[in-house]
């Protein structure tokens, strides 16, 4: 396997250590502070505790079924044909993934029939709702890459669309929808938001109940022995969903999309308009009180004269940009860097594996002065933020490396092409897309991300999701419709990266 | 009075009062310095107060504790206040900052007990005896009470009569009315808990059985109560355990704003409240203790006291602070909330929230 390109362990160093500073070895160090082995057993004797482990499991199984099942036909018409409004189209499938959950539980709550509010039901759509991106994003650039001539000559000979969808699409789109399915599951079995908010009170997945035991009950041992489980739980989960497969080249790179004729625009475009009903009904909830519409909100928002309301925006939306800036560039460069492949690959799915309760706790006793006190310094948010996204950055990034034609790096190795010049003009320029991806992802999770840094403590200046908080932490109309207003700024920042973005490539 | 109908005559008000407080502060702060002999004598270019994340004091409201004394003060958010103590119980001895803000009964003894605390109460004037008196290890900054607020609108165009107490609401005439928060999620659905514990003793269970039967709706947090089932925001519960103070808010953040004079739209049954009271205390492992201690009782003092009632929504702890003028107007006053020691909390709160968890 190495034989065309030299191991480069040095181009792994930086994913090792960005992982191993923000998620390893705090977890690591809480561990050791309470981790006693016959947890592993007990913990399952108290209250709550099987329960929470089955709901993660078949909610996440069933979640992931259905996102894939509704995210399929719109993927597959987003990245193989071109349609007025397609870019919008990508922005309106990715804006969800970033959404705060609140934001997104009182959209849901907006349009659901009440007795939906507080079901089952409501988590399960909101899953859906939440991880269409990671398939649009993940499945996406390995469809846009089969070779149209295929198809073409699928059907000259005589193959039904059944045939050709089973024997030339899915071979090439196999291995990225398993690491799809396998992302989308364990977003949805350690989901936090979308349970708490919109699950009947005393639903509880793993991730939930962890932060109950240690935040709540005050019973440290039980959740570090909870995120073990469920970290290996993880792995397992990960390890079979991107098992080396038979490797897919692509004779080309290049993406020449077709029209894409009416009845898949109407397709595309009704998912679009589902997707986005509850972003709208955010945009108006921000402008409604009662039953009349209103700028009020917006008004204390802009400027900062209502009494009551101390919100700097401008300092917020300063704070996320930059903070998402950070992020996006860290992610991404060490994604691009590293190899994907081997201790890379396995480091590299670790954020998404540890639950972000311990991490969070982790960060506290571990950067606590003995050698070096990080505590509410201002990077390191944006730091956990890059950790956090890199799994996604990764593997935007490895799915499509993997379909570059090795035999061009054989040409340019044969021509006497060092490993850096090769990097720089055969590998990075098809990554181009790729990367664009990685950085709209990482700055999209930078952006709405709330839970896991919510219990890193920060001293600077607010972000977004935080301004959001403390405006919902008051009662009446104007904190209410001011908070609705800074959600659906972060919205409209979102839409514009993610658009920016997938201008780049569209070129 | 009229200290919340303009924000330019706040002000001015606040630096003509300022001079003389600057003067009584510093002449405590000597003393009790005087009488302490450990590394008191500091003045840090900083301190760093340990917040919740809404802890939101107005603008400037510790420029004259800088102007006094020349240290700035810096607000650290970690989270809402369970994550801040659990966080603070596990660095205790060596904290992200130098004082905390907001610990509450609830939650003040396992920070105690986790050793978090420089004991300090501070010696300032005017604050509450039956606040001071739950604890001397930290000094109380403000209360409130946690009630059942009812829309006033909804209630009176169905004909029902407000609920009073808390045996009101298991009576069929508000079957399906209320939502509360989940006490093993929000602190608010916590101190609904302990109403009911205090209540009822050992009968409690049997209690929550029959709001069951009635149809209560529990959710997971504050937010999700108010801004998603209580009717007044376009949900369908008309009583939602909120606060005393929400009445007041709801008002001052009415949009369109209400005609002056016109009553509270939101009602608070004044029989199912708990108090709640939180405290300022010095961080154990501070390198400025005495300078943390000046802060603590700036804290407590008038200047800051009078600033953070309409900010935080809640009552200031040091008496010679008149509440605002809002809170008159529509906040009731609770003469008899139930209360518990935060002792009393500490030793059975576990216990109770696995039971109500695992209530059938």
């Amino acid at each position: 396997m190495s034989g065309w390109r030299p191991r480069l362990p040095v181009r792994d160093a930086p994913v090792v250590a960005l992982v191993a500073f923000a998620t390893v070895v705090p977890a690591a160090v809480l561990a050791s502070r309470a981790f006693a082995s016959a947890e592993l057993i007990d913990v399952w004797r108290r209250p709550g505790v099987p329960r929470a482990a089955w709901f993660s499991v078949w909610q996440g199984l069933v979640s992931t079924i259905a996102t894939l099942a509704v995210a399929a036909v719109p993927t597959w018409i987003i990245s193989r044909f071109d349609f007025g409004g397609r870019r919008v189209a990508h922005a309106v499938l990715t804006v969800p993934f970033v959404l705060p959950t609140v934001v997104v539980a009182s959209a849901f709550m907006s349009f659901l029939p009440s007795r939906l509010d507080h079901s089952i039901v409501a988590v399960l759509l909101a899953h859906v709702f939440f991880n269409i991106a990671v398939v649009v994003r993940v499945v996406g650039p390995a469809l846009a890459a089969i070779d149209e001539r295929r198809f073409d000559a699928a059907r000259t000979l005589g193959a039904s669309p059944l045939r050709t969808l089973v024997h030339v699409a899915w071979p090439a789109v196999r291995r990225s929808v398993a690491t799809a399915g396998a992302l989308v599951f364990i977003m949805c079995a350690t989901s936090y938001g979308v349970v708490r908010l919109l699950g009947p009170s005393g639903t509880d997945t793993v991730e939930t109940e962890i932060f109950r035991r240690a935040v709540r009950l005050g019973d440290l041992d039980g959740a570090v022995a909870l995120a073990l489980i469920q970290t290996l739980a993880i792995v397992a989960v990960l390890a079979i969903g991107t098992i080396r497969r038979r490797r897919t080249d692509s004779p080309t790179m290049s993406v020449s999309r077709r029209p894409a004729g009416r009845a898949r625009t109407l397709v595309a475009s009704t998912v679009c308009l589902l997707v986005a009903t509850p972003t709208v009904s955010l945009v108006v909830a921000s402008l409604r009180s009662g039953d009349h519409w209103t700028a009020s909100g917006w008004r204390a928002l802009l400027s900062h004269s209502t009494r009551g309301i101390d919100v700097d925006i401008r300092q917020a939306v300063v704070t996320s940009l930059v903070y998402a800036a950070i992020a996006a560039i860290v992610a991404t460069v060490i994604a691009v860097g590293s190899t994907g492949r081997g201790v890379a690959n396995l480091v590299g799915t670790l954020p998404l594996a540890i639950s972000s309760v311990v991490v969070g706790l982790g960060i506290i006793v571990t950067y606590d002065g003995s050698p070096f006190d990080f505590r509410g310094s201002w990077w390191l948010v944006p730091v956990v933020h890059a950790s956090i996204a890199t799994p996604f950055a990764c593997r935007s990034v490895s799915a499509r490396r993997a379909a570059i034609p090795r035999g061009l790096f054989d040409a340019a190795a044969t021509l006497g092409s060092p490993p850096w010049r090769r990097f720089l003009s055969v590998e990075a320029p098809l990554l181009r897309p790729a990367i664009s991806t990685a950085v709209a992802l990482s700055a999209a999770i930078s952006l709405g991300e709330f839970g896991a840094t919510s219990l890193l403590s920060r001293s600077d200046e607010p972000t977004l999701t935080l301004v959001v908080a403390r405006l919902l932490s008051k009662a009446g109309d104007i904190p209410y419709t001011a908070a609705m207003a800074t959600a659906t700024l972060l919205l409209m920042l979102t839409v514009s990266i993610v658009m920016a973005l997938d201008r780049t490539v569209g070129s | 009075m009229n200290m919340n109908t303009n924000k330019n005559t706040t002000r001015t008000r606040t630096r003509s009062t300022l001079l003389p407080l600057v003067v009584a502060a510093c002449s405590l702060a000597a003393l009790s310095a005087c009488g302490d002999d450990s590394s008191t004598t500091d003045t840090p270019d900083s301190l760093t107060i340990v917040a919740y994340d809404s802890f939101t004091p107005p603008d400037g409201a510790f420029d004259a504790f800088t102007d006094e004394t020349g240290i700035a003060v810096k607000v650290v958010a970690a989270g809402d206040a369970g994550e801040m103590v659990s966080k603070a119980a596990l660095t205790a001895g060596n904290p992200e900052g130098d004082v905390m803000w907001g610990v509450d009964n609830t939650l003040l003894q396992r920070a105690l007990d986790a050793g978090v605390f420089d004991p300090y109460s501070s010696p300032i004037d005017g604050i509450a005896d039956d606040l001071r008196s739950i604890s001397d290890a930290v000094t109380p900054v403000d209360f409130g009470d946690v009630c059942v607020n009812y829309d006033v609108d909804y209630l009176e165009a169905n004909d029902i009569t407000p609920p009073t107490s808390l045996e009101d609401l298991t009576s069929p005439e508000y079957a399906e009315l209320l939502v509360t928060e989940d006490p093993t999620t929000s602190s608010t659905g916590l101190a609904f808990m302990l109403a009911t514990r205090v209540a009822f003793g050992d009968g409690w269970l049997d209690y929550w059985r029959s709001l069951r039967d009635n149809g209560l709706s529990v959710v997971s947090s504050w937010d999700d109560a108010y801004y998603a089932s209580f009717t007044l925001h376009g949900g369908d519960r008309p009583l939602v355990v909120s606060y005393a103070t929400s009445p007041p808010a709801e008002m001052i953040f009415a949009d369109p704003p209400y005609p002056e004079g016109m009553p509270a739209v939101t009602g608070v049954a004044t029989g199912t409240c708990f108090r709640q009271v939180e405290f300022a205390g010095v961080l154990a492992g501070s390198k400025h203790v005495g300078a943390a201690r000046r802060l603590v009782d700036y804290l407590a003092g008038e200047t800051f006291q009078s600033r953070i009632a309409e900010s935080l929504f809640v009552f200031p702890a040091n008496t010679r602070v008149t509440p605002p003028e809002s809170f008159e107007k529509y906040a009731p006053t609770i003469v008899d909330p139930y209360t518990m020691s935060p002792e009393e909390i500490a030793a059975n709160r576990d216990t109770w929230l696995e039971e109500w968890t695992s209530m059938s």
